[in-house]
C-alpha cells in the first residue's frame, strides 16, 4: 500500500463522516447568510424548553426488544414464480406483444411509445408524465394510458414584501393529489417550486428558494389546491433560530411539520419538530438525547426518528407528539450495507426495513415496533438487488441488476408487500437483448420499466396479490 | 428542489435533472474541485464531468446522499485531472501536501507486495473514524478528503493554525498504527 492508495481509499468513506465535516467547512455559507443568522437568544429559549421536555421524556421512556412473539409468527410468503418472462424486444413496435400473464401472479404489459413528440417519465408521484408541448399525466389501467384530469389554479400572493405570482398544475393519483407549479414568476432572487404532502388530500406545499446556487435555503408555505391560497403555516413559529433551512417535511393533516436546517450554535442539518398552531420547535437530537441522522412522520402524529451511531450501527424510536412519548424500538442493530456483503439492517427508508443475518436469511423488521418477522424462506438477498419503498411505505418493489448488461439489465423482479406478508419474485430471459434504463412506481400495484434502443417502450408489470 | 425529486429527475432521463444538480451543488462541487485543482478553468471543467459521471450512474443508482455521492465523484474526476495536470508539472496545490502528509500513516509493512482492495482499505479507514472523536475526524475528513488548507481547517474550527497541524499529526500517528495493526 502506498500513500495514493489510501488516498483514493479515504475518498470513499462512510457518507457520514463527509456530511459530519462537511457541515464544519462553512461551504454552503456566504455572507447572505451569515446577515441573516439569528442572535443567540433565541437558541437559549429553544434550549430552556428542551430541558423540560427532556425530563418530562425520561418518565415515558421505553424499549421494546428487537425479538416479539407476535410478529415472529408473521411468515412472509414467497411466491417465486417458475414461469419466466420472456422478455420482447422493442426494435419494431408492430412485433411487441400487447401483453403477457406471468404464472396468474403478474401480469405483464408493453407499451410503445412515441418519444418523437416529448419525453416520457415516470415521476415522484407514480403517474407516467409526458412531457411534450404541454405536460400531460397518464394513469396505466390494463395496459392503457389513461389520461388524468388536471385542475389548474392561480397563484398570486406577497412574502416579505416579494410578489410570487404563478400557477399550479394538479391532479388525483390513486385519490392523491399531486401538484406542480406550470408558470413560475422568477426574479427577486425567489424561486419557488411545489410539491405534494404524501397523505394530504387538499393541500400542498410551496418552497420559495432564497439565495443563490448551493448557498439556497427554503422557506416553507402551504397551498390549498381548490382556492389557489397560500399560507405561512409557521407564522406563530420563530425560525428565525435558523441561520439555514434545508427541508421541511409536514405530517399529513399539516399539524406538524419537521424542519431541518442548521442553528448559529448547531451547524450541521438536523431536525426539529414544529407544532406551527402552537408556535413551539423542539430539537430532535434534545428529546432522545442523542445525535439524529434520520427522522420522518409515520402517521399525522408520531415520528420514526433515527440515530446512526459511528460502529456502523442504528437505533430508532418513535415519538408521539401530542402525548411527549418517546419509545425506544431497536437498539443499537448493526446497519452494514448487506449490499456490499455484509450483514445487518437494510433501511429501506420509510416504517419498514429488512434484516439480514450472518447466514444471510433475510426478514422483514418493522421499525415503528421493533418486530422481526420470520426469515423468508427459500429467499436470499443477491448481490447487485434494489428494492425501492413506494410513496406510502408498504410495499417494496424489487430488482436485481445483471452488471454485465448496459443498462439496467434487470434479471429478476418483485414485490413485497408488507401489510399483506406476501413477496412475489420471477425471473426474466432475454433482457440483455434491450436497454432499459429506468424503473418506477406506476402507481400502487404496477413498476415501469423505460425501455430505449430502436424503439421506446414502457413494461409494465401488474402485480395481483 | 428536493433531493430526491432530483434524483427522480435523473431516473426518468430528464434534461431538467443536470439543471436542478447545478443549481444546487454546483458551488459545493466547484469548491471540492477548486481545493484539489486550484485552477478556475480546470475546476469548472471538473464539476461539467461531474454531472456527466452523475448522469451516467443514476440509474442505477439512487443515492441516498446525493452531496456526498456528487462530491465523491468531484473528487475522483479532480484527482484524476490533478494527476494527468501533475504530469505535466503545472503546479501542486493542497493535494501534493496531502499526499506528503499521509505517508505517515503508510505501515512499511513486509507485505508490501500484497494487494490491496480499495473496499476492504476503505472499510478499514472507517472503522478507525469510528473511534476518533467527533472533532479529530471532521478535521481529518476536511484534510484529507475535502483538502481543505490548514487555515480554513484553522478557521472554520475555531482552532490555531498551530492545534489543527498537531491534531492531524496525532491522528495519522493513530492511522498508522491501526493500519499496522490491521495488517497493512
Amino acid at each position: 500500500m502506498d500513500n495514493r492508495t489510501l488516498f483514493k481509499s479515504i475518498g470513499e468513506i462512510d457518507d457520514r463522516y463527509i456530511v459530519s465535516a462537511q457541515s464544519r467547512l462553512d461551504l454552503s455559507c456566504n455572507d447572505a447568510e451569515r446577515k441573516n443568522s439569528a442572535p443567540r437568544r433565541h437558541f437559549r429559549k429553544l434550549f430552556v424548553s428542551l430541558a423540560a421536555a427532556v425530563i418530562m421524556l425520561l418518565a415515558s421512556f421505553t424499549v421494546v426488544m428487537a425479538a416479539n412473539e407476535d410478529f415472529r409468527e408473521t411468515v412472509f410468503a414467497l411466491f417465486h414464480t417458475p414461469i419466466t418472462e420472456e422478455v420482447p424486444g422493442n426494435d419494431d413496435p408492430e412485433y411487441l406483444p400487447p401483453s403477457a400473464e406471468i404464472d396468474e401472479l403478474v401480469n405483464a404489459y408493453y407499451i410503445s411509445v412515441d418519444d418523437a413528440t416529448g419525453i416520457w417519465e415516470v415521476n415522484h408521484s407514480g403517474v407516467l408524465v409526458h412531457h411534450g408541448e404541454n405536460k400531460k399525466v397518464y394513469a396505466v389501467e390494463k395496459g392503457k394510458l389513461i389520461e388524468l384530469e388536471m385542475d389548474t389554479v392561480s397563484i398570486s400572493t406577497e412574502w416579505n414584501g416579494k410578489q410570487i405570482v404563478g400557477k399550479v398544475a394538479w391532479y388525483l393519483s390513486d385519490n392523491v393529489p399531486a401538484a406542480f407549479a406550470t408558470e413560475h414568476q422568477l426574479g427577486n432572487n425567489v424561486q419557488w417550486d411545489v410539491s405534494p404532502i404524501d397523505g394530504s388530500l387538499d393541500k400542498a406545499k410551496m418552497f420559495l428558494y432564497l439565495g443563490e446556487e448551493y448557498v439556497r435555503h427554503v422557506y416553507p408555505l402551504i397551498i390549498d389546491l381548490s382556492t389557489g391560497t397560500v399560507s405561512d403555516p409557521f407564522s406563530k413559529a420563530d425560525l428565525s433560530i435558523f441561520t439555514r433551512i434545508e427541508n421541511v417535511q409536514f405530517s399529513a393533516n399539516t399539524a406538524y411539520a419537521l424542519v431541518w436546517g442548521t442553528t448559529a450554535d448547531e451547524p450541521r442539518v438536523r431536525p426539529y419538530i414544529c407544532d406551527p398552531a402552537m408556535g413551539t420547535l423542539s430539537a430532535v437530537r434534545e428529546l432522545v438525547n442523542a445525535d439524529i441522522t434520520n427522522a420522518y412522520f409515520l402517521n399525522s402524529s408520531t415520528v420514526l426518528i433515527a440515530q446512526h451511531t459511528d460502529a456502523a450501527a442504528v437505533s430508532y424510536w418513535t415519538y408521539h407528539i401530542p402525548s411527549d412519548t418517546l419509545t425506544k424500538t431497536l437498539d443499537h442493530i448493526s446497519c452494514e450495507n448487506p449490499i456490499s456483503g455484509t450483514h445487518g439492517l437494510y433501511e429501506l427508508g420509510g416504517r419498514y426495513a429488512l434484516h439480514i443475518s450472518d447466514q444471510g436469511d433475510v426478514c422483514a423488521v418493522e421499525l415503528a415496533t421493533g418486530y422481526f418477522s420470520a426469515p423468508f424462506e427459500g429467499f436470499s438477498l443477491e448481490e447487485n438487488a434494489t428494492f425501492f419503498m413506494n410513496s406510502e411505505g408498504t410495499k417494496a418493489f424489487y430488482y436485481v441488476s445483471d452488471p454485465a448488461v448496459e443498462g439496467l439489465g434487470i434479471s429478476g423482479i418483485g414485490m413485497l408487500n408488507f401489510e399483506t406478508a406476501e413477496f412475489t419474485v420471477f425471473d426474466r430471459e432475454n433482457y440483455n437483448d434491450i436497454y432499459e434504463w429506468s424503473i418506477g412506481w406506476l402507481g400502487n400495484n404496477q413498476m415501469c420499466v423505460s425501455v430505449g434502443g430502436n424503439g421506446s417502450s414502457l413494461y409494465i408489470y401488474e402485480f395481483t396479490r | 428542489m428536493e433531493d430526491n425529486l432530483i434524483v427522480d429527475l435523473y431516473w426518468a432521463r430528464s434534461e431538467n435533472a443536470i439543471a436542478e444538480t447545478a443549481a444546487k451543488y454546483g458551488r459545493y462541487c466547484y469548491s471540492i474541485a477548486y481545493n484539489i485543482l486550484t485552477n478556475v478553468e480546470d475546476a469548472n471543467e471538473a464539476v461539467n464531468d461531474t454531472w456527466l459521471g452523475a448522469w451516467n450512474s443514476i440509474p442505477p443508482h439512487r443515492p441516498s446522499v446525493l452531496s456526498t455521492f456528487l462530491g465523491k465523484i468531484t473528487r475522483r474526476v479532480s484527482i484524476n485531472k490533478w494527476g494527468e495536470r501533475n504530469a505535466k508539472k503545472r503546479g501542486a496545490g493542497e493535494i501534493a501536501l496531502a499526499l506528503d502528509e499521509l505517508v505517515d500513516c503508510v505501515p512499511s509493512s513486509q507485505n508490501v507486495e500484497r494487494t490491496i482492495e480499495l473496499k476492504e482499505l476503505t472499510r478499514a479507514i472507517n472503522a478507525f473514524l469510528a473511534q476518533l472523536s467527533e472533532t479529530e475526524r471532521d478535521i481529518f475528513v476536511c484534510r484529507y478528503w475535502f483538502m481543505s488548507s490548514i487555515k480554513e481547517i484553522s478557521a472554520n474550527f475555531k482552532i490555531s493554525e498551530s492545534n489543527a497541524k498537531t491534531s492531524l499529526f496525532r491522528t495519522r500517528k493513530k492511522l498508522y498504527s491501526y493500519l499496522q495493526k490491521e495488517g497493512y
